[in-house]
């Protein structure tokens, strides 16, 4: 009698975690819950942050308009969803720093972000005052990076940043470039500064920063922010219309998103990737490369070689 | 570098249209008395059209680069600064230095090719954009209020001016017309294509006329 209460019990018990373990599966806030996201340390503080953050050049630079506005709050919303954390943003960018601002506020301010933004100017007086606009616009008491946009008067504004960073406005501090410029600049800065994070590009056909620029990082122990996963959407253009490897299912990639982020996040020496989207849709597409398995280096091999070849 | 996509781009225009509605009105009115006068070779046209166009390219400057782009683009200012000074040098060149000369018809295959650049510029633009790309038409460009059809404009009637057009003040809107086609292909804007190939022929008919003798091609 008490073997059967048992099993019934039993039974009622693995149906009722079937049941909850297919609905978490069907909502994205389920999965980020059931699968843990794939996080990387901050070489300077041991802080681990999830391998795929999110870019805001062009697709946030919207305006205030309810159409646009409700996308962004969606494609946010997805993002915490699944897992993200970091979203990088720049006054370079026209309104997108006010329009994650406000998707923010409108989200209750997910305790998942990692808000990282930039100075860009020449001017040491602007830059003070765009880190100030920053903080404004992020609707936040403290960023958590702050960077110096391309390199531009970088020794001023890392003093600054410095202060700042004294001051508990921001907790870490960086530099960056991107489309491969300026990199013999950015390995001098890397040798001779304190720093928190790089920012530069790196993707599967962009890779001279594996040569100097990655290694350094890491002896360093600076944390790297990958920009232009997908060369804006040039790759994911270049690459939609050829099919996936077999064994791509390896590593379980269902997209060439996936399969593109996945290659940058799994070197060693990158802490994540940035893409960027418009598209809800897309922004579940990225999010994948944030669990399941990541290649290994012979994998990583296969996956350049693959490309090469199409 | 574009910081924004076609329908940020579309929206810009949108936002743009309604705030200075109803001044396309008074633009309008601007361009067909710019129109009428380089026809006509009345003699104080090029003074006239010099103020006119100056307005017009100092407006866009200002209002449109300088108010409505400027939170989406960081070099809006820069931009402005660009179409002010043009408008500045269509005042300077067509009133105080008389560069203009006499604006009339010229006859042959330049005259056809500036009247097919005004009916481009003031009606074809927006009404093909429109038609063919279904665009609202508060989302698209118009001639006196715009920069990509005002530039059109701007060369279609400089190719009236006799004997000679004032390449001076033709530089910026070749410009233009070259970062039209720019910005065609990074927006995805195929229908700017039309502006921006119409401007750069407008350009090289321009530079023909001013360094050739004769050009019987042309005059055909």
């Amino acid at each position: 009698m008490i073997d059967r209460r048992r099993s019934r019990r039993s039974f009622l018990k693995l149906a009722a975690a079937s049941a909850a373990g297919w609905w978490a599966s069907l909502s994205p806030a389920g999965f980020a819950a059931e699968r843990e996201p794939h996080r990387k340390p901050i070489p300077s503080s041991g802080e681990r942050i999830p391998v795929i953050g999110m870019g805001t050049w062009i697709t946030f630079n919207v305006p205030d308009a309810p159409g646009p506005m409700a996308v962004r709050r969606e494609i946010l919303g997805r993002f915490f969803a699944r897992g993200g954390g970091m979203i990088d943003s720049s006054p370079m960018y026209g309104r997108a720093e006010a329009v994650v601002g406000d998707c923010l506020r409108a989200l209750d301010r997910p305790e998942a972000l990692f808000s990282a933004t930039k100075i860009w100017t020449r001017s040491t007086s602007t830059g003070r005052e765009q880190h100030a606009d920053s903080l404004d616009l992020w609707g936040a008491g403290r960023l958590d990076l702050q960077q110096v946009h391309n390199l531009q008067n970088w020794q001023a504004h890392l003093e600054t940043l410095r202060e700042r960073r004294e001051a508990g406005e921001v907790r870490y501090i960086g530099i960056t470039t991107s489309h491969g410029r300026r990199h013999d600049e950015m390995e001098r800065i890397m040798r001779s500064e304190d720093l928190d994070f790089v920012q530069l590009t790196y993707n599967i056909l962009d890779r001279e920063a594996e040569q100097r620029l990655l290694p350094l990082a890491t002896e360093r122990g600076i944390a790297v922010i990958a920009n232009r996963p997908f060369r804006q959407k040039a790759l994911i253009e270049r690459f939609e219309d050829h099919p996936l490897p077999d064994w791509a299912a390896e590593i379980e990639c269902e997209n060439w998103p996936q399969f593109l982020l996945k290659f940058i996040v799994s070197h060693p020496d990158v802490t994540c990737a940035i893409p960027a989207t418009s598209v809800v849709a897309h922004m579940g597409e990225n999010m994948g490369a944030l669990y399941g398995p990541m290649p290994d280096a012979a994998m990583r091999e296969r996956m350049v070689a693959w490309v090469g070849d199409l | 570098m574009l910081p924004f996509d076609g329908p940020t781009w579309l929206a810009i225009l949108e936002q743009y249209n309604q705030a200075i509605w109803p001044l396309h009105g008074v633009a309008a009115l601007c361009v067909l008395a710019a129109i009428a006068l380089a026809f006509s070779g009345a003699r104080f046209a090029g003074h006239a059209i010099g103020v006119l166009l100056g307005v017009l390219w100092i407006w866009i400057g200002l209002i449109f680069f300088g108010g409505s782009v400027a939170p989406f683009h960081f070099a809006a200012e820069e931009l402005a600064g660009v179409f002010v000074a043009q408008g500045l040098m269509m005042v300077l060149a067509l009133t105080v230095m008389g560069r203009g000369g006499i604006f009339g018809w010229p006859g042959g295959r330049t005259g056809v090719l500036a009247v097919v650049l005004v009916v481009y510029a003031v009606a074809a633009h927006p009404l093909l954009g429109h038609l063919l790309t279904d665009t609202p038409w508060s989302q698209l460009s118009y001639v006196g209020v715009a920069p990509a059809p005002t530039m059109l404009l701007t060369l279609a009637l400089l190719l009236l001016a006799l004997p000679r057009p004032p390449l001076i003040v033709a530089i910026i809107p070749f410009l233009w017309a070259l970062v039209t086609g720019y910005m065609a292909a990074g927006l995805g804007l195929a229908l700017e294509y039309i502006p921006a190939t119409l401007g750069v022929a407008a350009f090289a008919v321009m530079v023909v006329r001013r360094f050739q003798r004769s050009e019987p091609w042309l005059d055909g």
